[in-house]
């Protein structure tokens, strides 16, 4: 992760920009001087599909944290003694054991037995039950959607509630692993993006600052991001969660420690901007602008930022990733939210061990979900990265 | 070549690459081989049979003479051992593994040999070191017999001079003892030493103190045996050129896993500092002092290699892989772990043998009945409201899921095995889930309003929550709790939960600010005799601070209500005060009847039996049941490990 | 560039000292001390450390005098005799614990590096020249997918693999029989088979990085005048981009050099503890998790220290590698 970060920062301090972006730019708008910029990094986005698709996903991923309560067949906390590591289920579609075409969704129940030696439950499926299941199920527990509207409208769910459905199998306490997972996606997805948000904030306007002045004030603020970097993030960590008061809950406590890690984050944000500001200020239109009268806070924000705001939101998309791993990484420490709250980090705690690995292995599906937002929020900072800089095509 | 190899030790990383290439020219005919180049090591195969009287390796170094022969190495009265099935055979590494770096299991195995021991079956305390002791007066005196003739790991003979030094030059020096252990002294009088003769020392008390044997029994005794000539040097004392801060010194040279220059009494002697981290290896004293009934020196076994983990998984995986020989620890031997190790014992050559567990329960919740908040203070201190909790916890439904099905409900009580109490009334009262009753309980103690949610407010008009503290480290009691929230609530009570690193729950907890917390439920067996935490707030207990400061000392601090002062005043009287068992064990009856009444704390379940991995190659060692695990007698020190062999399959 | 040098040497003081009083402050900041961490283990094992203990520990670990006290003895003890103090939990000086896990750190680090730029070279080569192919797609998911998978699952994976179906105890270093035993073939042969999972793991978690730097640089190259210029003049693609663009292109590369040491040190510590590797990270975590204060400050200290010089040496060797960094003068 942190490797991760500060060789993006490396790559927008490298030899880019200088090269005359004017020249060609009047030639580009020759050609499309209708478009706007945000429309041509639309366009050159496009062009990376992957990036596209990968969009579409984190979208989805949103939604299913904005809809959680309505997405996932049961509460996290619902479990079930009968059915502890109960493997997942398959959802069929189409029963044929009576001969006939039967449509209509359903799974298979359990029957299971515990191992004396080794105190294991051995689940079989029994294909001889059968649980139906069907969407927009009522007859689960009722739950207020945002905390405001009072319904029991469940995506799916099995018709008698009292029967077993576990989709993605469920966890030592027989609590189902896919609501879990979908409720884990709302604290994972958005935990940390105020502090993500605050880093960046800072990160460009230190930076700006920095860049656009030079001099003592950016030798000061070198200093200041050199010194920050070079403090490991761990010991921070555990420090931070030590000193926060005990009494408040853990998803405000996981908060305010991420809030306080974002004023050691942005440094990397902030050397990337400098050399942008550094290699900007030479630039003939920013010395007309200065000529005209602009003051610095009009040059800066008027003239010089919007010539990387791309930049700035590819950057901005590829540090979520990085904080949903360092998510994880809190967790598995035992340093990051912790049960009862449910988040990606959290349900990846029960998959830690080699039991798990050889017992139970679909408890680490949370971890496929971590891949598959990171991956998308990757590529999706990747297309808009690469669709940047509109006019160097 | 033999030499040149040992010459490159294991740490030697740095010289990793150099010593790579230097051996592969030095010695190219086994720097190609591709197995273990052993020949550094000393850990010859035994397999002679059972007719030579000290191990071959040692026979060697007398041959080079490098050392006295076998009747000058042993006491002229050495400690007897009866072997558990068959005379051993020498030789062999016991390699085991430790997940933590804290030193409790070589305590509890290679550097645990004191005065006295507990006997194998954990009833009586015995001789050890001393050939023979007395307890005069009542337990205020202590008189041990020293073995004549007995001899330290470097040759180094043993008398009661050893002992005397460590009493005048240790224990009462102020900078190195600032203050006595309690376990040593009665009532703030610390004990004094006297020598009666070269082998003949007298350990005396002000009072009575009869728990003393059972206080130096321990894994972590209150001062260890040692050596007189070797500690001098770096002794104010002795040596007036040392520094201002030679105490610091002086602590780290007695430090028995670490200093390996410090001789030793134990039947093998570390070779490199436990605080290397990732291993550590003993080998044999070749002046023990314990023989077989054949007269052959003891230890059989050669070695014992511990290997430290800093995590769990790879740990499991080596004893499932059977290259772990003997092996057990509370956080490590759990059911979790069970599946993945009892699939490997066929392959690895292994099996679990089942170990009694000394814990009354699987979880004790603790409310905190000194409570700052004297709304909460009074609320916790009502028998009734403890009882309506108790009795809207559906057990069973936490034996079945968080214990896998194993074990009964039980209150924290002492275990069904103790020898002089019946624990099963005590065990079982308040235990049927019954939400009608916890309610008629809960009006009893006077909280009968509930507001239009259903919460039970307490006599200041608030909803009554409860605050949980668990510590990190017992996951298992977060999942019972969480199955405990919804029983409590629908009875009025909201339980929340504070998970947190088990170091802030200390803090907390000794800062008093806290609702309630849960511990795990030592001490329901013999240990209970010498640390009753769950019957009256002592130092160890987690329900009641100031009172329990009351009892230890310290501030701020508060007086117990009439029963446990009553509790205290029997425990001081007849199990601190007498060291006749019958008296202590009749004392201990009455505390914890009064324990009973007063249900202090409430419990989830008897733990389940624990297990420990044990290699088949491993001889002598005890089978299923034979074993408990236990700190206050620590298993399997007291099952002469010295007498366990490895006989090759 | 001496000047640039010397310059940034100095700045370094500051920093360094600067950082010798956060690392301690961090420490500090937890309430309690080693001896909160003591007690708590002990009362776990059912034995209460008395007033009498407590009393005597404090006075050996010198945990009663003030914060400001503690520090000063601390600092004058290295600056003056490179002495990092003792380690409570191990009972054994900070220098020694140092001296054995640094050099495999080091040793795991360097084949991480290499690992690491065996894989992202081919593929950010390959993506950049031929961007938007399926093989562009298939080859970076790959490389991202190493980002993407939290370590300790892939290190547990491996692990259990490794057992299962290999007969491994992948767990440390070496193979119980070997570790006693002297260095020969079979002992390298060993450490290999256990050391290339946390290379793999490592290694993986950095690639992502790598190849998304080569190939944005790559790309921004190629668009260059004089490589169109170049391509125009008809000369082969293949020299084309092999002459110049990658060269530029590989400045990250050397960058890499400086944040690695400290990436493993400190960053790692979740493989090295799943996989139990004797190495300074989890020497790191335990002694953050029970206060061992010297120990803890010392490795944040020497791993400051290290990034500090890590960033140096890189920008250093950029300067020297690219004239334009040189010329704008930072």
């Amino acid at each position: 992760m942190a490797s991760e970060t500060s060789m993006s920062g490396l790559s927008g301090a490298g030899p880019v920009a200088g090269d005359g972006p004017r020249s060609t730019a009047e030639r580009r708008r020759e050609e499309d001087y209708s478009a706007s910029q945000a429309r041509l990094v639309w366009r050159a986005f496009l062009r990376h599909r992957l990036a596209v698709v990968a969009g579409v996903v984190v979208i989805l991923l949103y939604l299913v944290a904005c809809f959680a309560e309505f997405l996932a067949p049961y509460s996290t906390e619902k479990f079930n003694e009968e059915y502890p590591y109960a493997p997942p289920q398959r959802l069929h579609i189409l029963d044929r054991s009576g001969g006939g075409w039967d449509f209509g969704l359903y799974v298979h129940g359990y029957t299971s037995s515990r191992d004396p030696e080794t105190l294991e439950i051995n689940y079989t499926v029994d294909e001889s039950t059968k649980i139906p299941v069907r969407l927009f199920d009522r007859s689960a527990e009722e739950y207020r959607m945002w905390g405001l509207i009072p319904t029991n409208l469940h995506l799916i769910g099995p018709v008698d509630d009292s029967q077993p459905m576990y989709l993605l199998g469920s966890d030592r306490s027989g609590r189902d692993l896919l609501s879990r997972l979908i409720y884990g996606t709302r604290v994972s997805m958005t935990i940390g993006l105020i502090g993500v948000a605050m880093a960046f904030i800072l990160g460009v306007v230190l930076g700006g600052i920095s860049g656009y002045f030079g001099g003592k004030t950016d030798t000061l603020i070198q200093r200041l991001v050199e010194f920050l970097m070079s403090i490991p993030t761990l010991p921070l960590w555990l420090g931070l969660a030590a000193a926060v008061p005990g009494d408040w809950g853990p998803l405000k406590r996981y908060f305010v420690i991420t809030v306080i890690l974002a004023t050691f984050a942005w440094t990397d944000l902030a050397r990337v901007t400098r050399g942008r500001f550094l290699s900007l200020r030479v630039e003939d239109f920013i010395t007309a602008a200065h000529l005209d009268g602009n003051r610095p806070p009009r040059l800066i924000f008027r003239h010089m930022l919007p010539l990387f705001t791309s930049h700035l939101i590819a950057s901005l998309t590829l540090s979520i990733p990085a904080m949903i791993l360092a998510e994880t990484a809190l967790s598995f420490l035992g340093l990051g939210l912790q049960a009862p709250v449910v988040s990606w980090g959290v349900l990846l705690q029960d998959a830690q061990n080699v039991q798990v690995v050889a017992t139970a292995p679909w408890l680490m599906l949370p971890g496929v979900a971590v891949v598959v937002a990171v991956l998308s929020l990757n590529f999706v900072g990747d297309g808009l990265r690469d669709a940047a800089d509109p006019y160097k095509q | 070549m033999s030499t040149m190899q040992r010459a490159i030790s294991r740490k030697d990383f740095l010289a990793f690459g150099a010593s790579l290439v230097g051996a592969s020219f030095l010695s190219s005919c086994s720097a190609l081989s591709m197995d273990p180049d052993t020949k550094g090591n000393k850990g010859q195969r035994g397999g002679s049979g059972t007719k030579e009287k000290e191990a071959p390796m040692l026979a060697a170094r007398v041959r080079a003479g490098e050392l006295p022969p076998l009747e000058q190495r042993l006491p002229k009265n050495p400690r007897v051992i009866q072997p558990r099935d068959n005379l051993g055979t020498y030789g062999g590494t016991w390699r085991t593994v430790d997940a933590s770096t804290d030193p409790s299991w070589p305590w509890m195995t290679v550097a645990h040999d004191h005065l006295i021991s507990w006997d194998p079956t954990w009833s009586e305390i015995i001789p050890n070191v001393a050939e023979s002791f007395e307890i005069i007066d009542g337990g205020r005196e202590y008189a041990f017999k020293l073995r004549e003739g007995m001899r330290w790991s470097d040759g180094e003979p043993f008398t009661a001079d050893d002992l005397v030094f460590w009493y005048e030059k240790i224990f009462s020096n102020k900078e190195l003892t600032p203050v006595p252990p309690s376990a040593l002294q009665i009532n703030g009088e610390p004990l004094v030493v006297r020598k009666d003769g070269d082998y003949d020392v007298t350990f005396a008390f002000a009072q009575p103190n009869a728990l003393f044997l059972q206080n130096l029994a321990i894994h972590g005794p209150p001062f260890r045996l040692l050596p007189r000539h070797y500690l001098e040097q770096f002794h104010k004392d002795f040596n007036p050129g040392l520094g201002d801060d030679w105490h610091v010194s002086f602590l780290e040279r007695i430090d028995e896993l670490n200093n390996v220059d410090l001789p030793v009494l134990t039947a093998w002697v570390p070779k490199n500092p436990h605080g290397d981290g990732d291993r550590q290896v003993w080998e044999r004293n070749p002046y023990y002092w314990k023989v077989d009934p054949e007269g052959r020196q003891l230890p059989y076994i050669d070695r014992v290699v511990f290997t430290f983990f800093q995590d769990q998984g790879p740990l499991i995986l080596q004893a499932a892989n059977g290259d772990v020989d003997l092996y057990q620890r509370a956080e490590v031997t759990t059911p979790k772990n069970r599946p993945v190790l009892a699939r490997g014992q066929e392959k690895g050559n292994y099996r679990l043998i089942d170990v009694k567990d000394p814990n009354h329960n699987t979880m004790g919740i603790c409310l905190n009945l000194t409570h700052e908040d004297p709304v909460k203070r009074r609320i916790f201190q009502n028998k009734d409201f403890r009882i309506g909790l108790s009795h809207a916890i559906n057990r069973q439904q936490i034996i079945d899921l968080v214990h896998l099905e194993q074990g009964e409900p039980w209150q924290t009580a002492p275990r069904p095995e103790l020898p002089f109490y019946d624990a099963t009334e005590m065990g079982k009262q308040y235990t049927e889930f019954d939400l009608a009753r916890a309610r008629r309980h809960m009006e009893m103690a006077g909280l009968s309003e509930v507001d239009s949610e259903g919460r039970r407010l307490g006599p200041d008009g608030r909803p009554i929550v409860i605050t949980v503290l668990t510590q990190s480290r017992y996951p298992l009691m977060v999942d019972a709790l969480e199955l405990i929230k919804p029983t409590w609530a629908e009875i009025g009570i909201e339980l929340r939960i504070d998970n947190v690193a088990p170091e802030l729950v200390s803090t907390r907890l000794d800062a008093n600010q806290y609702d309630c917390t849960c511990d795990s439920g030592e001490l329901g067996y013999m240990g209970m005799i010498s640390d009753p935490r769950w019957f009256f707030a002592t130092g160890g207990s987690s329900y009641a601070p100031l009172w329990s400061r009351w009892y230890e000392g310290g501030s701020p601090q508060e007086e117990p209500p009439e029963a446990m002062r009553r509790q205290v005043a029997i425990y001081r009287e007849m199990v601190v005060g007498n060291p006749d068992p019958e008296v202590q064990y009749e004392g201990m009856r009455q505390v914890i009847e009064i324990a009973k009444e007063e249900f202090w704390t409430m419990g989830i379940s008897l733990p389940p039996p624990t297990y420990a991995i044990v290699s088949n190659r491993m001889k002598n060692v005890p089978g299923d049941n034979e074993m408990w695990l236990a700190f206050k007698c620590p298993y399997p020190a007291v099952t002469n490990i010295c007498q366990y062999y490895i006989e090759e399959g | 560039m001496v000047g640039y040098i010397v310059r940034r040497v100095v700045y370094m003081v500051p920093t360094v000292f600067l950082i010798s009083v956060v690392a301690f402050l961090i420490i500090a900041l937890p309430p309690g001390d080693y001896l909160t961490t003591l007690v708590t283990q002990m009362r776990a094992q059912g034995v209460e450390l008395d007033q009498g203990q407590l009393a005597a520990l404090q006075q050996r670990y010198g945990l009663g005098e003030p914060l400001h006290v503690q520090y000063l003895k601390w600092v004058s003890a290295i600056v003056t005799d490179l002495d990092f103090g003792q380690s409570f939990q191990f009972n054994r000086p900070v220098a020694d614990l140092l001296a054995q896990r640094l050099p495999i750190t080091i040793v795991m680090a360097a084949a991480t590096l290499v690992f690491t730029w065996i894989v992202a070279f081919p593929i950010g080569l390959y993506s950049a020249v031929r961007q938007y192919s399926v093989g562009d797609y298939l080859f970076t998911t790959i490389g991202f997918l190493g980002l993407a998978i939290p370590n300790f699952l892939i290190a547990l994976v491996l692990m259990y693999l490794g057992y299962r179906f290999f007969g491994l105890s992948v767990g440390g270093l070496f193979s119980p029989a070997y570790a006693e035993a002297g260095w020969n073939l079979g002992k390298v042969v060993d450490l290999l088979a256990h050391l290339w999972v946390p290379v793999v793991v490592l290694g993986t978690a950095g690639t992502a990085g790598l190849i998304r730097v080569l190939r944005n640089n790559l790309l921004d190259e190629l668009r260059k005048p004089y490589v169109v210029a170049a391509r125009a003049r008809g000369i082969p693609e293949r020299r084309l981009v092999l002459k110049y663009p990658l060269r530029i292109a590989m400045n990250p590369f050397v960058s890499t050099i400086g944040w690695i040491l400290p990436a493993l040190v400190s960053g790692e510590v979740i493989v090295a503890q799943v996989l139990s590797l004797p190495t300074t990270g989890p020497l790191l975590l335990s002694a953050l998790l029970s206060q061992d204060m010297y120990l803890a400050g010392s490795l944040i200290l020497i791993v400051s220290v290290l990034t500090v010089i890590g960033t140096l040496v890189s920008d250093i060797a950029l300067a020297w590698l690219d004239p334009r960094v040189r010329l704008r003068g930072m």
